[in-house]
C-alpha cells in the first residue's frame, strides 16, 4: 500500500508536468502561427527603423516658386529623381505615380503630393518641367535647383546622378544616369519608405502603404 | 522582298501576335507599346516581348517609324546604383529564347520625335532584323504603362 501511495503523487506530478509541457508547446505553436497577424504588419516599401527626419531640400518648382520639403508637412510627399529627356525610366516612374494616385481612396488622394526632381537643370528649366510633369497627372509638381542644391539633396537620400556623353554627340545631347528609387516622406516630415523602381508597378500595394501611413 | 512575302508579313502584322517567317527566321512580337510622352520630349521608347521560335539567333538592329528620325537599340545599365542606358549595335533574341524590352531594361529608343501621339494611338513601326536585313512591320499602341 505504501508503495502504491507514494507512486500515486509521483504519477500525478508527471501528469501535471506533461500537461504543462503540452499547453506550453501548443501555446507556442499557436503564437508562432498567429504572429504574422498579431505582430507589426510589414510595409511593401522598404521601411526605416527608426524613421529619421527627411532632409529639407530647397529647390525651385515648375512655377518658379521656392519649394521646400517642409512645406508639405501634414501630407505624404512621394518623389523621384530624373530628367525630362529620359526615354525609359522617368516616363515609367511618372506613369506609375499616376496609377498609384488613381489607386488611392478619394479621402487619401488630397493628402499625397507627387514630385519629380530633375537632376538636369541645364536643360530642364521650370518652364520645361511645367510642360512635362503635369502631362502625367495635372496635380504633380516638377522641381529642380542649383547643382549644389541638387547634390546636397541627392546625397541626403543616398541618391546619385552623373552626366554621360557618347562620343560624337552634340554638347546638349547627353544622358543622365540616376538612382531610380521613389521616396515616401510621411506627414511629420520623416523619411519613412523607399521603393525600388521594380516595385512601382504594384500600385495597389503602394496605395495600401500610403493608406496605413495616413491612417495613423 | 517580293510582294507576296510583304503581303504575308502585313497579314501577319494584323494578328494579335505578328510574326515574320523568311527562310528559317521566325520571330513573334507581342505586347508592343510606345511610352506616351509630352511635347517637350525629344525621345521616347518602344517596348515589346520578342520570342524567337526558330533555330537561328536573331538581332534587332534598329527600326523605322514616321514619328521619329531614328530607332536605335539601347541597353539598360546599372552603374554604382544608378540606372542608365547605352547604345548597343543590336538586341539579340537567341533561338527558342524570349526577350522582354521594358522600362529600365533593353528598349528601342525613338530619337528626334517628329510627333507626340496620345495614349491609345496606334503607331506603325518596322523592325530591322539581322541576319538577312529582314524588315518586320509591327504596330505599337501608345500607352503610359505596359499592356496587361
Amino acid at each position: 500500500m505504501k508503495t502504491e501511495g507514494s507512486s500515486a503523487p509521483r504519477s500525478r506530478i508527471a501528469w501535471l508536468l506533461g500537461t504543462c509541457l503540452l499547453v506550453a508547446v501548443a501555446t507556442g505553436l499557436t503564437l508562432l502561427f498567429l504572429r504574422p497577424f498579431t505582430g507589426k504588419q510589414a510595409f511593401f516599401g522598404t521601411s526605416f527603423d527608426p524613421v529619421n527626419e527627411a532632409y529639407d531640400f530647397e529647390l525651385t518648382d515648375h512655377n518658379r516658386q521656392p519649394l521646400r520639403l517642409s512645406q508639405f508637412h501634414g501630407k505624404i510627399l512621394i518623389f523621384a529623381f530624373g530628367f525630362t529627356n529620359c526615354p525609359s525610366i522617368c516616363p515609367a516612374t511618372l506613369a506609375h505615380f499616376s496609377a498609384i494616385r488613381r489607386a488611392l481612396a478619394e479621402s487619401d488622394r488630397d493628402r499625397v503630393q507627387f514630385l519629380f526632381i530633375s537632376v538636369d537643370p541645364a536643360r530642364d528649366t521650370p518652364e520645361k518641367l511645367k510642360k512635362y510633369v503635369p502631362f502625367f497627372d495635372p496635380g504633380f509638381l516638377g522641381a529642380t535647383g542649383t547643382d549644389e542644391a541638387l547634390r546636397k539633396t541627392a546625397a541626403a537620400y543616398y541618391a546619385n546622378f552623373k552626366i554621360v556623353r557618347e562620343p560624337g554627340n552634340a554638347p546638349d545631347n547627353y544622358n543622365v544616369d540616376h538612382t531610380s528609387y521613389a521616396y515616401l516622406i510621411n506627414p511629420s516630415g520623416k523619411w519613412e519608405l523607399l521603393y525600388a523602381f521594380d516595385k512601382l508597378p504594384q500600385t495597389d500595394r503602394i496605395a495600401t502603404d500610403i493608406h496605413r501611413v495616413l491612417a495613423r | 522582298m517580293n510582294s507576296l512575302s510583304v503581303g504575308i508579313i502585313l497579314a501577319c502584322s494584323l494578328l494579335a501576335s505578328p510574326a515574320v517567317m523568311a527562310g528559317d527566321i521566325s520571330l513573334k512580337v507581342e505586347k508592343i507599346w510606345i511610352a506616351a510622352v509630352p511635347e517637350t520630349s525629344t525621345a521616347t521608347a518602344a517596348f515589346m516581348t520578342l520570342t524567337n521560335t526558330g533555330k537561328t539567333p536573331l538581332q534587332i538592329v534598329g527600326g523605322k517609324t514616321a514619328i521619329a528620325e531614328t530607332v536605335e537599340p539601347m541597353s539598360g545599365t546599372q552603374t554604382d546604383g544608378m540606372a542608365g542606358m547605352k547604345s548597343v549595335p543590336s538586341i539579340e533574341v537567341p533561338p527558342g529564347g524570349r526577350v522582354v524590352l521594358k522600362p529600365g531594361g533593353d528598349h528601342l529608343m525613338l530619337m528626334g520625335l517628329k510627333a507626340h501621339p496620345a495614349a491609345g494611338d496606334r503607331i506603325a513601326l518596322v523592325l530591322q532584323i539581322s541576319p538577312g536585313d529582314e524588315k518586320l512591320p509591327i504596330e505599337a499602341v501608345v500607352a503610359f504603362e505596359p499592356p496587361k
